[in-house]
């Protein structure tokens, strides 16, 4: 049972996913949207049980002292700040005027989201401005005919995109455009095509149990 | 000389780039550009909408993509209300609802039912806006709020959007959430099939290319997508056939700006990018300088297979 | 402004320059910004998954007398996110599958219709139209070039996916001009992702500098001192215990140097 029950299920679930597509029947759409519904409940409730399960990595490493516990014990605390700040009810404490101090939406967690989250995740994703530059001047050489092409092709793209290219030459976005429109999506198309046999022939594996490494086998 | 530039400490390149960023940022410069045929599709298809029909604004970007795709969302938004058609937000990112909520706070709450900034009797969208009323939450506009689940939630809402969104968010933080059932916007709307028009600001996954694959080919959906500049090229084949148009970062994000008259973030930061840009190029050419430089005076060493761009 | 704004820009700053003093070396700066970025964003998630997701869709769905009998259904999702619990005690791990199982099946089935529809016999149909447009009397001669290189690219393309050999022949020739139409849509990839990194840099500029916001409201914030502030602080500090790591690491090479001179000596 506790190897067929999930392949049974999946299969069943599956299936059902792609006859629905060829069905035009109100029952099969009504029956299929009920049980997406209950899909997004258990993808949201991972992120809940991925919560649980970093504080139960962290909490023994702090306790025993490891390399960098400070650090953990900052990770923990922050994400702890979020959830009791989410958590405390927005009618504890609610001001006549404005937003609550607590609540999802209240001042405490929006604050810690504006002004310690978000500036953190744009700035993580930012260094890669840097480190892009350094990549241009080291790794992106002319060495053959092919990587020729490709280094024309960014050029062409990155002069195509900023204004100076149109004050050197007017036509400038439209060769760029050009190049996004018929040399890129020849390519482009010839992967996708390739990716979709893929992706119908995983997900035929999957729904018939021939896949089994999302269940831990 | 050569060898000292082939070895270059990467710490002197970050340090040119920051320069090549900031310099320009203090010192502003402009240039004039035109919008690109995919930008102005959209542009054209948000102003063929007429006052009274609903569309969905899916708001599917976290921070870190803010100045790719925000400037756009800012840019549409002002754009949608100057329409005067009925907008119902939601996201598929978890870190974007207190973005929609700055977004509504700002533009629909500031600018348009105060009448200011963009939207002041003098300025672009107060001179063009159609029938002038303040936008009501539940009648003129709603957030429906997040959903996880990712290409489960788009497939759903083209079969059944209010199975997936039970309720929509509070007019006011912290306040109830409110039965989709009892909100006025959301009255002739089952399904994804009967907006006239879908709008995503779209930072990745999931975003513009699960709604092309999951709803958008399979009911014909009229769509249009912001995406960051990474996108653009595994978006473009879907363009013009599957996507009305494609709104590519930030120059994608300026062009709307300048459609719409409201020159914002997307502008002054693409004046910005061509610094950034023109070192890039120079470093590459720099580096092949540098690599058939050293060729030449190094005969016997082998040129490598490929050219990564590491 | 209030002043919890003007404190919490001064924290975005801090944050900001910290992680950015990570392009120097790593150090400890950047650290207790990365670790306080991944605890926010975990239980940020936790959170908004509660009140976003789980409370409307299940168990507001199971505590809703509106919905009468019918809402017993709902048990079923509930026990489907019991199971997935059931990961954290391991006599009961097992169950967790079940819920697996129940998700990657949408996953799988609704993939399968919607990538043949949408990236392949989509793909095909507009390849298609491109052509049509390209033979109409009023085509452009670059729309006439654009399809073919198209149809040409895009089938040279595939024969090299699934076709090419090790061996020469005419297929590996007709390989070869796939890889060069791949090669310049990944130069275009390329072009579009430096716009992309430098754009998010330049982002972090205008937020530290209060440029997003009113002028009168990023008086108040000094952004542009705070920052300036912020590098010398934290910048000098990371040179400084960077020269102090080197200065011990040569003092290590020189110990270890010397150890081992010893030890010969002495054999």
């Amino acid at each position: 049972m506790k190897q067929t029950l999930p392949l049974v299920i999946t299969f069943l679930i599956g299936t059902l996913m792609v006859a629905e597509f060829f069905v035009p029947h109100a029952g099969v759409h009504e029956l299929t949207a009920l049980l997406q519904e209950w899909g997004l409940v258990i993808a949201a409730a991972a992120f809940v049980l991925g919560g649980i399960n970093v504080v139960q990595v962290n909490i023994p490493k702090i306790a025993r002292r490891e390399r960098d516990w400070g650090y953990r014990v900052v990770l923990i605390g922050s994400a702890l700040a979020m959830v009791i700040a989410g958590f405390i009810p927005a009618s504890v404490f609610k001001p006549e005027t404005g937003a609550p101090l607590f609540g999802k939406e209240g001042i405490v967690f929006t604050f810690l989201f504006d002004y310690v989250f978000a500036p953190a995740n744009a700035t993580m994703f930012a260094l890669l401005a840097f480190f892009i530059a350094s990549a241009a001047f080291r790794a992106f050489r002319a060495r053959n005919l092919e990587a020729t092409l490709m280094l024309s092709a960014a050029i062409v793209v990155m002069v195509g995109v900023i204004p100076v290219g149109e004050w050197i030459w007017s036509g400038m976005p439209a060769v760029k455009q050009w190049i996004l429109d018929y040399a890129n999506n020849a390519g482009r198309r010839a992967i996708m095509v390739g990716v979709a046999l893929g992706a119908v022939a995983t997900g035929l594996r999957i729904i018939l149990g021939l896949e089994r490494s999302h269940l831990g086998d | 000389m050569l060898e000292k530039l082939a070895t270059l400490d990467r710490r002197w390149l970050f340090l040119v780039m920051a320069i090549a960023i900031i310099v320009p940022l203090l010192v502003p410069v402009s240039l004039p550009f035109e919008a690109s045929p995919p930008v102005r599709a959209t542009y054209d298809a948000v102003e063929a909408l007429r006052p009274g029909q609903t569309v969905l604004l899916s708001i599917d970007y976290d921070p870190a993509a803010r100045p790719e795709v925000e400037p756009w969302a800012r840019a549409v938004l002002r754009h949608l209300l100057r329409r005067r058609v009925k907008i119902v937000m939601m996201t598929l990112w978890d870190k974007a609802p207190p973005i929609v909520r700055s977004l509504i706070n700002e533009i629909v709450l500031g600018e348009y039912n105060q009448r200011r900034g963009y939207f002041a009797p003098d300025q672009p969208g107060g001179r063009l806006a159609q029938d002038y009323a303040p936008y009501r939450y539940g009648e003129d506009y709603v957030f429906l709020g997040y959903k996880d689940g990712k290409e489960i939630v788009i497939a759903g809402m083209g079969q059944n959007l209010r199975q997936m969104f039970p309720v929509a968010e509070a007019e006011r933080e912290g306040g109830d959430k409110i039965p989709v059932a009892r909100i006025p916007v959301l009255s002739g709307i089952s399904s994804l099939r009967d907006f006239a028009l879908i709008l995503e600001a779209s930072a990745g996954f999931p975003g513009a290319k699960e709604y092309v694959q999951q709803v958008v080919t399979r009911y014909r959906l009229r769509f249009a997508a912001a995406t960051t500049a990474v996108s653009v090229t595994d978006l473009s084949p879907y363009y013009p056939e599957q996507m009305l148009g494609l709104i590519g970062g930030m120059r994608g994000s300026a062009e709307y700006e300048q459609l719409v008259e409201a020159p914002g973030l997307g502008t002054s930061g693409l004046n910005v990018l061509t610094f950034g840009q023109i070192f890039v190029i120079l470093a590459i050419v720099l580096g092949n300088v540098i690599f058939f430089l050293q060729r030449r005076l190094r005969p016997r060493s082998s040129p490598g297979a490929g050219g990564g761009v590491g | 402004m209030a002043t919890h704004e003007i404190i919490g820009h001064w924290i975005l700053i801090f944050l900001t320059i910290s992680i950015l003093s990570y392009l120097y070396a790593d150090n400890p700066f950047y650290k207790l910004a990365e670790h306080l970025f991944v605890g926010t964003s975990i239980g940020y998630v936790v959170v908004v998954q509660w009140f976003d997701v789980i409370k409307p869709n299940l168990y507001d769905r199971l505590t809703n007398d509106a919905l009468g009998p019918a809402r017993i259904v709902y048990l079923i999702p509930l026990c489907l996110v019991l199971f997935l619990f059931a990961k954290l005690v391991p006599r009961f791990a097992w169950l967790s599958r079940i819920s697996v199982a129940f998700v990657i099946g949408f996953y799988a089935g609704q993939n399968i219709p919607a990538y043949l529809n949408s990236d392949l016999v989509a793909q095909v149909a507009s390849t298609l139209a491109a052509v049509t447009r390209a033979t109409k009397p009023d085509a452009t001669w670059h729309q006439m070039l654009g399809a073919f290189v198209l149809v040409v690219g895009m089938l040279s393309g595939l024969v090299y996916f699934f076709f090419s050999r090790r061996e020469s022949g005419p297929l590996n020739a007709v390989a070869r001009v796939g890889v060069w139409v791949l090669m310049i849509g990944f130069g275009a990839s390329f072009g579009y992702t430096v716009q992309g990194r430098i754009s998010l840099a330049i982002g972090r500029a205008l937020e530290v500098f209060g440029m997003n916001r009113t002028a009168a409201q990023a008086e108040q914030l000094h952004g542009k001192l705070v920052a300036a502030v912020c590098v010398v602080v934290i910048f000098g500090i990371v040179a400084f215990l960077e020269h102090k790591r080197k200065l011990r690491e040569a003092e290590a090479e020189r110990l270890a140097a010397e150890q081992e001179k010893r030890e010969n000596e002495s054999r």
